[in-house]
């Protein structure tokens, strides 16, 4: 793990990355805890104001300030990324692993849904469980882990097969190695480099859906302070206060390029044979 | 004698995340019109750099710090971008190491050929095709016509390694800078290519900087050489000098690290022969794979079971190393993994006489007693293991080993293999290639298991790093009493340490032997003879001159009804060989050779 | 390209959407939750219950309920909107045919622009041209598109400015060209950027893959200028990933489709699928979702059948 971490922090865009990232997780910690002001706490005399010392990001049509929203609604939107993701993804890997070495039959099935899956728009898709299983926070992270599985399936399934192949593996069958530790300690090692990049790179994916689906007013709802949610409720000033579709956006944008940086580093830095 | 190509203190410089590496260093080389000059060293010797650096054209990090190239006399760093363009691929060509990367595999081979050609000539149409079947007839491709049109991956490595000579040539340069032409290339294909070039070289009277880390290759095409070591040439003199009398330690330490079985100076390490029950007796060995074949919409069903290898018929005696050689496509390998069980099989594999039928016999006792080292270590290690898992893992599989023993072993081996007990805690991926191959080897013997595979262990190593790790294979079967299964394609290097060799093509062993010295008296088989000309050490390539065989492996669809070597053999009889499928039969003093040619005749050829 | 493969991947094609179908139908009708009371919402009194069951059919075996679905879609009935009380079909269609004029606009504009600047990226590497595309393409992957359109709708479309109409749709032959763009652009504008990102991206990095490779070097080496190293070899070499990387990215533009004309209340097949869901419209979601699966999967033969047309090594057998 420090390893990594050293390596990232010696390639250029790792290093970008791990700041971002390392931002975006005190944005998690701290966020909800230092809001300049009440989010929820009305100001009749200031609404729908731009910047100012005393609001940066300006206030909203309650006079509520956009910037202790934003600020309070990062953990939430953070961590649903996250979750969402790490749900999907280990579900995924642990299908795609199995279904990539037994082979056969199973994988056939498997692989065959995985593709149907896959035509189902990553949106769509957590919009129909969403409403298939309710509305709520919770459902959303759900739906969208579920989304997530069969592309990351996919992605550990292809590794899995050239990692079958290898003389290492081979070498493990020939001297009678049990299928767990095959599985487990030859395999799964190798398989977790892409399918931990591709996840990487799916949070910022996963917190632009949520905040999608929150905006849709399938995921969060008020008085939530998700940041989809802020952007979904400003809709109607939208022209006479355009910062509070802006913030937000730029938050979004700002947590989501983090992850990306993040992976592409991490992309790089896990491949074992390509060093410098 | 004004020289065509002069590199006067050439130094480039490489910038790497752990700082600057110098890979060439003050290097001098000079190239006369029509000479054949060759660039000899191992891997990191800079020799590679050298070309593309005369060629002007050095990867991203790389910088000149001094020096200059001259071609007739011009300084090529001086030339303008329009200039360089109009001198490379016109004056001066180059072929690279491997065919297989070196063609678009979107373009067709025609057009790759013509754009060389286009470039520097104002050929177009038929004018263009023309000199572009020209040339492909010119490099030994006589069904020009038809190549043309076809995608690189249609072709085998050798046609394509022709195709880019002729697109090479085509232009007339008066400099072909040859970058490891041959090396992706099997024996025999690779003797028939130096024969072309030393052919175009003397009708064309093209100069070629052969680069090349095999001496009996540079023996056979050049005039001169240069030893190269860690970027700076050590050596420099005609071939003649280089190979009969090194000046340089480096070069005397290359020399002897060359196979060579007639330079047999004592050092040689050969096991004595085992006793009357041998410790291996494979029977009737047959391996078949699926190969799908077109045929009905949906390609259901349309799986035909093809013949990897059959009729195997081969002993492994108690502290012998035996020898399998054969070329890619013999089937060798095949051999290997079906005796370790990862390929299923007909027939029987018996381990001190305990006949097994099939690949479900092959128990935990066989597999504790019978290992198998891997050709690429790279491949065969997991990257993500440590190295003292990677060791006793085959140990812990035995059961019953507490873990403070297996410690014990594996710290044990390690210093066996000459590894530092350092190296435990990493990954492989921290070690050289070398070191990897031993921590393979380690892992082998762990279980002090009874027969030892080594699939081409040596294939991907320097031959200095070859020699210690033969040396290594030794000491550890003297220490032991492990016998081995040697197989590779190197003649030279096997029959310095085998007992016994078995001879293979397209699947069957054409011959097995028993050896008591490195000399192979007559009779033997055709192919043997071809394999063992066609890779001469370089004292043998001084005067000796390679056999050359055309042609291609046969069909795997459509095998040959026949002897399998019918179609290349330079001693075939006639149309009996292509309708006779001969017999393993003991000839002589030999095991057998699959041959219709008479005992008495073969037994009138020379001792190879 | 054998006749073959293209019967055999049209066949996988078509699993895939009716597989694609089961899932969808499978979610919307067997997961917890009763697909009555999603319809009605949950203070729905037991006899509208039964009545809408009877009225879907949901009373009936799922497995049969699917299997009549099916035969009524591939016979071109899918049943009647809940909501609007018209054949499914008559309101899918048009929105389909708006939403393609969208999509396509969308592709074809990324691709435009895309490909472009991820060759000049490569071939410019490591310059400042190289960092702006860079960093223009972390943006663009960053921004989810009810932002880009929000933002566009509130800058371009704003009373102030005033080029382009907020929203809505006008058609090509009844309103005129200049009509149907100006309502055409920032829809599509708002699809492009994550595409556009995402694309030049993938494009540099096979650009420089290929220019780092032998066969380039082995152009270069002929004495092709840079030129024609890059065009004639390079280039087309980094295409082949793209092609298939396009087909991939129809999922993201599809699921973009569905935001940017709720957003520009665009009155295509994605403001149709919020429509039915906002309505809890069963039979118009279970239409509405199989027929964007299918585009998707369309989508996915078409680019495998440029692939195999451009690459020579594809045998298909």
């Amino acid at each position: 793990m420090i390893r990594i971490i050293t390596r990232l922090w010696s390639h250029p865009i790792g290093r970008l990355g791990l700041i971002a990232v390392g931002f975006n997780l005190l944005l998690f910690i701290f966020g909800p805890m230092l809001p300049p002001y009440d989010p929820e706490a009305f100001g009749f005399t200031a609404r729908l104001t731009g910047s100012s010392l005393a609001h940066p990001f300006g206030t909203d049509e309650f006079g509520r300030d956009v910037l202790s929203r934003v600020m309070v609604g990062s953990r939430n939107t953070i961590g649903f990324g996250v979750l969402s993701t790490l749900i999907g993804t280990t579900v995924g890997a642990a299908i795609g692993i199995v279904s990539g070495y037994f082979g056969g039959l199973f994988d056939e099935i498997v692989m065959r849904f995985a593709d149907a899956f896959v035509a189902i728009p990553n949106l769509l898709l957590s919009m129909l469980i969403v409403i298939a299983i309710g509305v709520s926070t919770g459902n959303a992270i759900l739906a969208i882990a579920v989304s997530f599985a069969p592309s990351i399936a996919r992605v550990a399934r292809s590794t899995t097969l050239t990692i079958r192949q290898t003389d290492y593996v081979k070498a493990a069958e020939a001297r009678g190695d049990s299928t767990g530790y095959i599985v487990l300690r030859e395999i799964a090692p190798n398989v977790m480099a892409p399918v931990i990049v591709e996840g990487t790179i799916r949070i910022s994916f996963a917190i632009m859906l949520g905040a999608t689906l929150s905006y849709l007013g399938l995921g969060a709802q008020p008085p939530a302070s998700d940041w989809g949610l802020l952007i979904s409720e400003a809709r109607q000033y939208m022209l006479r206060a355009p910062w509070l579709v802006a913030w937000p956006g730029l938050a979004i944008a700002v947590v989501s390029i983090g992850f990306n940086l993040l992976g592409d580093g991490l992309r790089d830095v896990l491949n074992p044979r390509v060093r410098d | 004698m004004t020289d065509l190509l002069t590199v006067e203190n050439l130094t480039v410089d490489f910038e790497t995340g752990d700082g600057t590496v110098r890979a060439l260093d003050n290097v001098d080389i000079r190239v006369g019109p029509g000479e054949a000059v060759a660039i000899v060293g191992e891997s990191g010797s800079g020799k590679s750099t050298l070309a593309y650096a005369i060629l002007q054209y050095l990867a991203q990090n790389g910088r000149k710090v001094a020096g200059t190239v001259r071609l007739e006399g011009r300084d090529l760093s001086r030339l303008t971008r329009p200039e360089l363009h109009m001198l490379r691929g016109a004056e001066m060509s180059v072929v690279s190491q491997d065919p297989a990367t070196s063609f678009n595999p979107t373009l067709s081979v025609g057009r790759q050929v013509e754009e060389a050609i286009r470039v520097h000539t104002r050929l177009s149409g038929t004018a263009l095709r023309v000199r572009a079947l020209e040339f492909l007839r010119k490099v030994g491709l006589p069904d020009a016509e038809t190549m043309m049109d076809k995608y690189p991956h249609q072709l085998s490595g050798g046609e394509k390694q022709r195709a880019l000579i002729a697109a090479a040539i085509a232009t007339g340069p008066k400099l072909l800078i040859m970058d490891e032409p041959t090396t992706a290339l099997d024996v025999t294909t690779a003797a028939a290519l130096v024969a072309l070039l030393k052919d175009l070289k003397r009708s064309l009277g093209v100069a070629i900087l052969y680069i090349t880390h095999d001496l009996g290759i540079m023996a056979q095409i050049a005039d001169r050489a240069y030893v190269m070591k860690q970027g700076a040439v050590v050596e420099e003199g005609t071939v003649e000098q280089i190979v009969t009398a090194p000046r340089h330690p480096y070069t005397q330490r290359l020399l002897a690290s060359v196979p060579d079985p007639e330079a047999a100076d004592g050092a040689e390490h050969r096991s004595a022969a085992g006793g009357d029950t041998p410790l291996l007796e494979v029977r009737d060995l047959k391996v078949s794979y699926p190969m799908r074949v077109k045929s009905g919409p949906f390609h259901w069903g349309a799986s035909r079971l093809v013949q990897a290898v059959h009729n195997i018929n081969l002993k492994v005696g108690r502290g012998e190393t035996v020898g399998l050689i054969g070329e890619s496509g013999s089937g060798k390998s095949t051999i290997a993994r079906a005796l370790v069980g990862l390929n299923a099989f007909n027939g029987e594999i018996a381990l001190e006489g305990n006949f097994r039928h099939g690949r479900e016999a092959l128990d935990a006792a066989y597999r504790r007693d019978v290992q198998m080292i891997f050709q690429h270590p790279d491949l065969s290690l997991n990257p993500r293991i440590r190295i003292a898992e990677l060791i006793g893992r085959p140990l812990k599989l035995q059961g019953g080993v507490s873990r403070t023993e297996i410690n014990a072993k594996v710290a044990e081996i390690m210093r066996l293999v000459q590894l530092s007990p350092d190296l435990l805690n990493r990954f492989t991926y921290q070690l050289s290639g070398g070191q990897k191959q031993r921590v393979a080897i380690a892992r082998a013997f762990i279980t002090r298991p009874k027969l030892v595979i080594c699939d081409e262990i040596t294939s991907g190593l320097d031959v200095t790093v070859q020699k210690s790790i033969m040396e290594l294979l030794g000491s550890l079967q003297s220490q032991f009493g492990t016998s081995y299964l040697f197989i590779t394609h190197d003649i030279n290097l096997i029959r310095s340490v085998a007992n016994r060799i078995y001879t293979m093509y397209f699947g069957e062993i054409v011959e097995g032997r028993i050896l008591e010295n490195p000399s192979l008296p007559a009779p033997y088989h055709p192919y043997t003879e071809v394999l063992v000309k066609s890779a001469l050490p370089p004292r043998r390539a001084l005067t000796g001159s390679i056999e050359t065989i055309k042609g291609e492996l046969p069909s795997r669809l459509s095998p040959p009804r026949g002897c399998v070597f019918a179609s290349r053999c330079p001693r075939r009889i006639g149309p009996v060989c292509d309708q006779t499928a001969p017999d393993l039969l003991p000839r002589g003093e030999q095991i057998g050779i699959r041959c219709l040619i008479e005992t008495a005749e073969l037994r009138r050829l020379p001792t190879l | 390209m054998s006749a073959n493969y293209l019967v055999r991947r049209f066949f996988s094609t078509l699993l895939v959407i009716i597989l694609s179908s089961v899932i969808v139908f499978a979610i919307t009708n067997v997961l917890p939750g009763d697909a009555a009371s999603m319809v009605l919402g949950e203070h729905a009194t037991p006899q509208d219950l039964i009545a809408v069951r009877e009225r879907l059919g949901l009373d009936q075996n799922v497995v049969l309920r699917y299997v009549e679905w099916l035969g009524g879609a591939l016979t071109g009935n899918f049943g009647e909107s809940v909501a609007m009380q018209r054949p499914v079909w008559d309101v899918l269609s048009v929105a389909i045919s708006r939403s393609l004029i969208l999509a396509f606009s969308a592709l074809l504009i990324v691709i435009c622009i895309a490909i472009p600047l991820g060759v000049l990226a490569a071939a410019r590497k490591g310059t400042a041209v190289d960092l702006v595309v860079s960093l223009f393409s972390y943006l663009g992957i960053a921004l989810p598109e009810f932002v880009t359109a929000s933002l566009f709708l509130t800058f371009l479309a704003g009373p102030s400015l005033g080029i382009f109409p907020a929203g809505g749709y006008a058609s090509f032959s009844g309103d005129g060209v200049v009509d149907a763009l100006r309502h055409l652009a920032l829809p599509a504008l708002s699809l492009t950027f994550i595409l556009m990102a995402h694309i030049s991206r993938l494009v540099r990095s096979e650009m420089i893959d290929a220019l780092a490779s032998d066969y380039v070097r082995t152009a270069v080496l002929k004495g092709l200028s840079r030129r024609q190293v890059l065009f004639k070899h390079a280039l087309r070499n980094s295409l082949l990933p793209a092609v298939t990387i396009i087909a991939l990215d129809i999922g993201y533009l599809l699921g973009g489709v569905l935001v940017v004309e709720e957003v520009f209340a665009y009155p295509g097949v994605g403001r149709l699928m919020i429509f039915a869901i906002n309505n809890r419209d069963l039979p118009l979601i279970q239409s509405t979702a199989a027929v964007i699966a299918a585009g998707y999967a369309f989508a996915n033969f078409g680019a495998d059948i440029i692939y195999a047309w451009l690459d020579p090594r594809v045998q298909y057998d």
